[in-house]
């Protein structure tokens, strides 16, 4: 039985296959990928690990829906779309995937920064590199954190990696995600350094820091901390006020951050300007339009108007760009400028009953935007009016300054329960996305969705 | 018409007649079936022919006995068959008997059962051969009645020492079986017919072949027959309602589109649920090749199969159960289909050629309403909201020319497509060599109002060779296709409820946009053009080192690869977010290598036979994909060239290596036929998993008793065969993305002219192979001579230590991550099958085929779902394809407003918690009625298909800036209107219409979306011999082929097949086949 002993042999032979050939089935980490220690350990992986959560804060949702949505659901815009009512009726359905989509870009930069933070533990690249990079990961943590306590107020505090942590996370308490932010903010303060890393201001430097705490601080009325925040920003001398035309350039004199734009225009500029003949999709509303002072530049330099169906509707032109520039007037997304530092201070100062100071950086704002100056003897009420309405005109659709500023004052169901019939108090917060409600079952919505 | 009735009762006649013992004079028989036969000059071979097709039994004789080739005159007309016999028959010294269908000729001096003679001892030898004169090597050559037998050696020779004649059974796979009495003289030469359709026509299997009446498991089949009788351009679709337990579905009407299949339902919670294709042995990855959302276009997902020619496939076999599947281990727990493709046969050369060209239409549209009842409403919306609409709100009011009035599906899908489709093969060989090749055509147009088409040409050859001693023999079979896939970048379909007076243009002539419409026109416009090279090549060779003992190594490969160019002109995108032209431009490729040596061993273990297979597997794949924008172009005409625009934005190439081993076994032991084990196993290997957790063990057992093989069966006749059977086993699943255990970063964006790197995933290196358990019975029943064949399975599949996506809250950085979730999931079934052969006339005849499937899948077990983030999409003991959302309680008839029903009743209406399931998106039950009539050279065969489902449907919200269905014309009006249509409104904000957005997510956009279809309606003509002969012709078929041509149903949308999307086309043909 000559084959039964051949047969047995090649079952033999067979069997030795998956048992003897582990590495048939071995695969070699892909050429278009990196493992996540090879990126950390190295002086300019990890920089360019850092560099991609400015890249995605400087999207489309992060760096303009946010902004025409804030001033949407505020008092600032208005829409041509009809779909996007819902924002100007502060209608917004749970479901809404512009929503989903900001609320996922900050979640996914905290998600980079947490892995940073902690890859850079046990990272053998240089002390210098390794400080800078957990200064500004840190910054920019708390940056995340900033703009969704704001939109949706209590939301999870994520500062792991760690899936067991963070897959079922719930909500943390406001004032929880205020102390990471200001830990973070003040743990990076220490560890940049007060000089940019390259002619441009791309990339957070200790001024950036300050800066960013001092507006924490203010949305979180610590008035005195804000102040003197502001105030070291200010007196750095490092940022002079400019004219409202030279702003918005690209390593403006006057930034403090920017996030680089590959192509020298923003999606902000591309959203709110109308292309050739058209029209733009988020007009000012005529009450914003009505806040400008006689003679100010700003309403020259920083609105323009088109006509649309027999009206004429204004629309924001701080960004001049909607397509590729390399000019030297190319632009970059406006983060922190100081101009928002004089106003933070204006408004501490008042809070803390220092009206003539209040009064005196607001005229300095005033000044650049060829306005006549402010009487010091305003009352307490009027100076934060004014602060109110100097913020109004000089940050509108930057970063939604005037929903949260709306917020900050307590005056937000004052102000729009006037000029918007479907108002209520509880649309102050947007929804959390129900989209992440249906993945995870510990967090809860918001009242009035 | 007399003569020829043979109908059903003239079977059971017979099958009376075979009760009686075996041997029935010819001369003093009963069932004397009259024949007609008239011919000059015809051999006796073409008698004998004849003789069976006219009563439906065969002969068995040894051919050494009778010179067939022997030419007589011959006129017969209504004469009893046995009269014909007698007649051909006469001094040729031999008699004959009748067993059950078989008559055995023999030579006058061997008495049918010789008497015993213990002292000498003889050999009985012969050569088995195939009806076309190959030798048959591997037959089994038994003695009946005992456990002594041989095998066929290389030649078909065989010996079998045996003193007196005997009462051979020869039986091989794939062949019909035959008894035969022999004796020790001289050579015989016996002849096995192939089977065709019947239980003993092989089915293929894994890794080898089998017949039904031998199968342990549930293998079913379609062969090239049926498939040709549709005009489909996508195999997949003539599978439709064609098999129990398969569930095909267009995905929608473009060509190209993807046509899902599903066995026996969804197994796994969320990696894939695709079944495993084997082409000629090599592995077909059906995922499309289109995988971003970028390159996804109007048709979505493109499906790879479109790139093989259904003509060019000669059979699919549907592996559905652990018997079945195990072989493939850790890659069959959705099931396997093995595709074959078509191989020449010995015998004279022939050129067949095949045309056909048609047209179609969509096969469903949804009634909207016109203008003046859509305007009535937009008026009528406002009013109810109390306002004033601007022009900002209702520029369909205020600005549009009202008095235009479009129908926007017949404006933009309500073309016609044609369709052409050309085949021609050149097949034949000899004993050594046989070949096939073919060459083909396809091209259809679309319905979509713009030049598109879909043109595909390929070639496919097939080689077999073995030497003249049969020891080796090597085959190669590849194919080559091409496919252009002329189509446009974005879905029109959602234009149905564009409201009616939008214009396309403004006054200047130019493409018009509003400021929350696009423009359709402007969609035709962005193509998306696809370009795909199919290429499938496969080796076997085969040597039979010692008689029983077999040798194979099978070898493939594959590499299908898709280009595609999107070009999105600036005139065509919506002023507000048109920076620049720009043209997307990708490449997929996948290369597929796989090597399976095997060997497989064929021994006599007391009364049985026991077939012993062994083999491995070593597999590679690598996918590559590129892809890259240009955008800037300084003329749009310059759209297609990459290097023409201002800038180019190239995404970092992808590599995907994925490996693959395993070592596999099958012992199957057949005891004289009646009692059938199977037992098989495989562990396999994946680079898929972490180090430690790349291999699996799988395995199967099969059980079969053929219990009309007892002899307590034999005393009756109504039952010819019958088989019950039972499975059990566990498969697995590796259909999940690569590298999933690997932290590693990427390259994502730019900043400050530096890329910058992003991590990929969140890394677990700890999950490991699914597994599915499937257990089944069933039993097969043949009456009346297999006439009437029925069978019903019963199947239990269930999934555990889930291998899933598993989906994640954005918060954690990412939206899932792969991992193992200790989670049962159930699919369990009945599956029917009937067939009937109902009239089996010379002329007329008439067969039909029924399937039925039902179908349920339940999530058995989740550990703490509740507090998992599958909390809101599954139910435990309900199904997995479950939407959950409000239930629709009607509308208020004082308000108009749609009201909800508060679940927790705690007042307040919030997603969530007042949610219910709100449909079941799997199948009730579903299957397909087949009938085929055929009269003289006309065959004429429908088939129907039907499927109890639900399914999404428009859901009426009236008042905004959409059109609705004619549905919303009964809206609420005012207070005391009884209706399920809320009340106009037009205001986001206005609590009725917030409280009627709900409507979208609740059980109003839910309803019956069953059907019945008449999938397939062919006619076909065969011209007369006469008339051939004078052409000079083997064969001229003319035909008319209809798909989808009357759908019944209630369904309240577009389709109830492709529901929300561009419904399947309505297509006639017409077409001719010659064969020279």
């Amino acid at each position: 039985m000559n084959s039964h002993k051949y047969f047995l042999y090649i079952i033999y032979c067979l069997l030795l296959i998956p048992v003897a050939c582990k590495k048939l089935i071995t695969v070699d980490t892909p050429a278009s990928e990196l493992p996540a220690d090879l990126v950390l350990g190295n002086d300019e992986l990890a920089d360019a690990a850092v560099a991609d959560i400015y890249y995605v804060l400087s999207g489309r949702y992060t760096s303009s829906a946010l902004f025409f949505i804030n001033g949407m659901t505020a008092d600032e815009l208005t829409t041509l779309n009809t779909s996007h009512m819902r924002f100007v009726n502060n209608a917004i359905p749970v479901d809404d995937i512009l929503i989903l989509y900001t609320w996922r870009d900050f979640y996914k930069a905290i998600y980079r920064a947490n892995a940073i933070l902690e890859g850079l533990v046990s990272s053998n690249i240089s002390a210098e590199k390794k400080m800078q990079l957990i200064g500004e990961t840190r910054f920019l943590r708390a940056f995340c954190y900033y703009y969704l306590v704001s939109n949706w107020g209590d939301v999870p505090l994520i500062t792991s990696t760690d899936i067991n942590q963070t897959e079922l996370a719930a909500r943390a308490p406001v004032a929880d995600i205020y102390k990471q932010m200001m830990s973070d903010l003040e743990i990076a303060s220490l560890l940049l350094s007060a000089t940019y890393r390259s002619n441009e201001k791309v990339r957070a430097n200790k001024w950036a820091a300050i800066a960013m705490l001092a507006r924490v601080y203010l949305q979180w009325r610590n008035w005195a901390e804000a102040e003197k925040n502001a105030a070291l920003v200010i007196n750095s001398g490092m940022f002079p006020n400019t004219q409202p035309d030279s702003v918005f350039f690209k390593n403006s004199q006057s930034a403090i951050l920017q996030f680089w734009m590959k192509d020298g225009y923003t999606y902000a500029g591309q959203t709110f300007i109308p292309v050739s003949d058209g029209y733009s999709n988020y007009p000012f509303t005529t009450d914003f339009m009505n806040a400008f002072e006689p003679g100010d530049l700003r309403k020259t330099k920083w609105t323009s108007s088109f006509t649309y169906a027999g009206g004429l509707y204004y629309y924001p032109y701080k960004y001049k760009k909607n397509t590729i520039s390399t000019s030297d007037d190319a632009e970059y997304v406006m983060v922190l400028r100081i101009a928002e530092l004089y106003l933070i201070r204006a408004e501490a100062r008042c809070h803390q009953d220092d009206i003539s100071g209040a009064v005196a950086d607001l005229n300095i704002i005033r000044h650049y935007a060829g306005l006549t100056d402010l009487p010091s003897d305003l009352t307490k009420e009027n100076c934060l009016l004014a602060v109110e309405k100097e913020r109004k005109v000089e940050l509108f659709t930057e970063w939604g300054d005037r929903w949260l500023t709306l917020q900050r004052n307590g005056r937000i169901d004052t102000v729009l329960k006037v000029i918007k019939p479907y108002w209520t108090l509880t649309d102050t917060l947007y929804p959390v996305p129900k989209q992440e409600r249906d993945r995870n079952p510990n967090l809860t919505q918001n009242a009035g969705y | 018409m007399v003569k020829h009735v043979c109908n059903a009762y003239g079977s059971l006649f017979i099958l009376f007649l075979s009760l009686f013992p075996v041997a029935v004079d010819a001369q003093t028989g009963k069932n004397n079936i009259r024949i007609t036969i008239n011919s000059n000059h015809i051999p006796l071979s073409g008698i004998l022919k004849t003789i069976e097709i006219q009563t439906g039994y065969y002969f068995v004789f040894d051919n050494d006995i009778l010179d067939v080739s022997a030419k007589v005159g011959i006129h017969f007309k209504h004469v009893p068959w046995k009269d014909v016999l007698a007649y051909i028959l006469k001094d040729k010294n031999i008699t004959w008997h009748q067993q059950d269908r078989r008559i055995f000729l023999q030579r006058k001096n061997i008495s049918p059962v010789p008497p015993q003679k213990d002292s000498v001892t003889a050999t009985i030898s012969g050569i088995i051969l195939t009806s076309a004169g190959t030798p048959l090597p591997g037959a089994t050559i038994i003695i009946k009645g005992t456990s002594r037998g041989v095998t066929s050696g290389n030649e078909g020779q065989f010996s079998l020492e045996q003193a007196n004649a005997a009462l051979l059974h020869i039986s091989s796979m794939g062949f019909i079986s035959r008894d035969t009495v022999l004796a020790g003289t001289g050579l015989h030469k016996i002849r096995l017919l192939e089977a065709v359709n019947s239980l003993d026509a092989a089915v293929v299997i894994g890794y080898g072949a089998s017949s039904r009446r031998l199968l342990t498991g549930s293998v079913s089949r379609i062969i090239a027959k049926q498939i040709s009788q549709q005009p489909v351009a996508n195999p997949l679709g003539a599978l439709q309602g064609q098999i129990a337990g398969v569930l095909v579905t267009n995905t929608n009407g473009l060509p190209g589109a993807q046509v899902k299949l599903y066995i026996r339902g969804r197994n796994s919670i969320a990696a894939g649920n695709d079944p495993l294709f084997i082409i000629d042995g090599v592995p077909f990855d059906i995922t499309p090749l289109n995988n971003l959302d970028e390159l996804s276009g109007a048709i979505k997902q493109i499906s790879p199969f479109n790139s093989i020619n259904p003509s060019d496939i000669e059979s699919i076999d549907i592996l559905k159960d652990a018997d079945a599947t195990a072989i493939y281990g850790s890659r069959g727990a959705n099931g396997v289909v093995l595709i074959t493709t078509k191989k020449g046969r010995c015998g004279e050369n022939k050129l067949d050629i095949n045309i056909y060209s048609g047209a179609g239409q969509t096969s469903n549209h949804i009634p909207m309403l016109d203008t003046k009842q859509y305007l009535t409403m937009r008026r009528e919306a406002f009013a109810n909201d109390g306002r004033i609409p601007t022009v900002t709100e209702a520029p369909d009011l205020l600005v549009w020319d009202t008095m235009r009035n479009v129908n926007w599906q017949k404006q933009l899908t309500g073309g016609i497509a044609h369709i052409t489709n050309a085949q021609i093969s050149f097949s034949g060989g000899n004993s050594n060599t046989t070949f096939f090749a073919g060459g083909n055509f396809y091209k259809e147009g679309t319905v979509l109002s713009a030049p598109l088409a879909y043109r595909r040409g390929g070639g496919h050859l097939s080689i077999l060779h073995h030497s003249k001693d049969q020891q080796f023999e090597a085959s190669f079979s590849g194919s080559f296709t091409g496919d252009k896939n002329k189509s446009i970048a974005n879905d029109v379909f959602p234009f149905y409820n564009q409201p009616p007076d939008y214009p396309l243009y403004d006054s200047a002539g130019g493409l018009f946009w509003g400021a929350s419409q696009d423009n359709p026109e402007a969609y035709m416009r962005q193509q998306a053009n696809s370009k795909t090279n199919n290429l499938l090549s496969n080796v076997v060779l085969r040597y039979r080192l010692l008689p029983g003992l077999n040798l194979k190594t099978s070898m493939g490969f594959a590499d299908i690869m898709m280009q595609q160019v999107f070009t999105f002109p600036k005139s065509t995108q919506h002023p507000q977010s048109a920076i620049f032209s720009f043209t997307r431009f990708a490449e997929n490729e996948r290369k597929l290598y796989i090597v399976e040596p095997q060997a497989d061993y064929t021994l006599r273990i007391a009364r049985g036979s026991l077939h012993a297979l062994v083999g491995g597997t070593w597999q590679q794949s690598n996918n590559r994909s590129a892809y890259a924008e240009g955008q800037g172009y300084a003329n749009e005409n310059m759209l297609g060239n990459l290097f023409d625009a201002d800038t180019i934005i190239r995404r970092p190439d992808g590599h995907i290596l994925y490996r693959y081993i395993s070592f596999f076994t099958r012992l199957t032991y057949d005891w004289q036929g009646k009692y059938i084990l199977n037992a098989s196993y495989r562990r396999d290997g994946s680079s898929r998993f972490g180090p430690g957790r790349q291999f699996g063990d799988f395995g199967a057992l099969g059980l079969a008793w053929i219990f009309t093989g007892e002899s307590f069966m034999k005393e009756q006749s109504l039952l010819s065969f019958g088989k019950l059977r039972m499975s059990m086993g566990i498969t697995g699943n590796d259909q999940i993305p690569d590298y999933q255990y690997m932290s590693n970063y990427g390259v994502n964006g730019i900043y400050q002219g530096n890329s910058t790197y992003m991590p990929l995933r969140i890394a677990n290196n700890k999950y490991s192979w699914e597994e599915n358990r499937k257990i089944e019975a069933a039993i097969e029943l043949g009456f009346l001579k297999d006439r009437i064949f029925f069978s019903v399975a019963k199947y239990k599949n269930s999934s555990t230590n889930q291998l899933v996506g598993y989906q994640l809250a954005s918060i954690t950085g990412f939206t899932s991550y792969q991992a193992n979730r200790s989670a049962i999931v159930e699919n369990t079934g009945w599956e029917f099958e009937l067939t009937t052969s109902n009239i089996s006339q010379h002329r007329f005849s008439w067969s039909s085929g029924w399937n039925l499937s039902f179908f349920s899948n339940k999530l058995r077990a989740f550990d703490k779902l509740a507090a998992s983030s599958y909390a809101s999409s599954y139910v435990i003991g309900q199904p997995l394809n479950i939407v959950r959302g409000y239930h629709f309680a009607g509308v208020n008839s004082e308000t108009g407003a749609a009201v909800f029903t508060d679940i927790n009743k705690d007042g307040n209406l919030s997603s969530g918690d007042d949610y219910i399931t709100i449909s079941k998106r799997d199948p009730e039950y579903y299957g397909g009625i087949n009938n085929d009539f055929s009269y003289n050279g006309f065959s004429l065969s429908f088939f129907w298909q039907f499927v109890k489902q639900q399914g999404q449907i428009t859901v009426n919200t009236p008042g905004q800036m959409k059109n609705e269905t004619s549905g919303a014309l009964s809206r609420w009006r005012m207070p005391g209107d009884v209706t399920v249509v809320p009340r106009a409104t037009a205001t986001p904000g206005d609590p009725i219409y917030e409280m009627n957005e709900n409507m979208r997510t609740s059980d109003a956009g839910y309803g019956d979306a069953s059907y019945m279809r008449l999938r397939n309606l062919s006619l076909s003509y065969n011209l007369p011999g006469s008339w051939l002969k004078r052409l000079q012709l083997q064969l001229c078929r003319v035909y008319v082929q209809t798909q989808n041509l009357v759908t019944v149903t209630a369904y309240q949308g577009a389709d109830p097949e492709t529901q929300l999307a561009l419904p399947p086309l309505k297509i006639i043909t017409t077409g001719i086949q010659l064969t020279l």
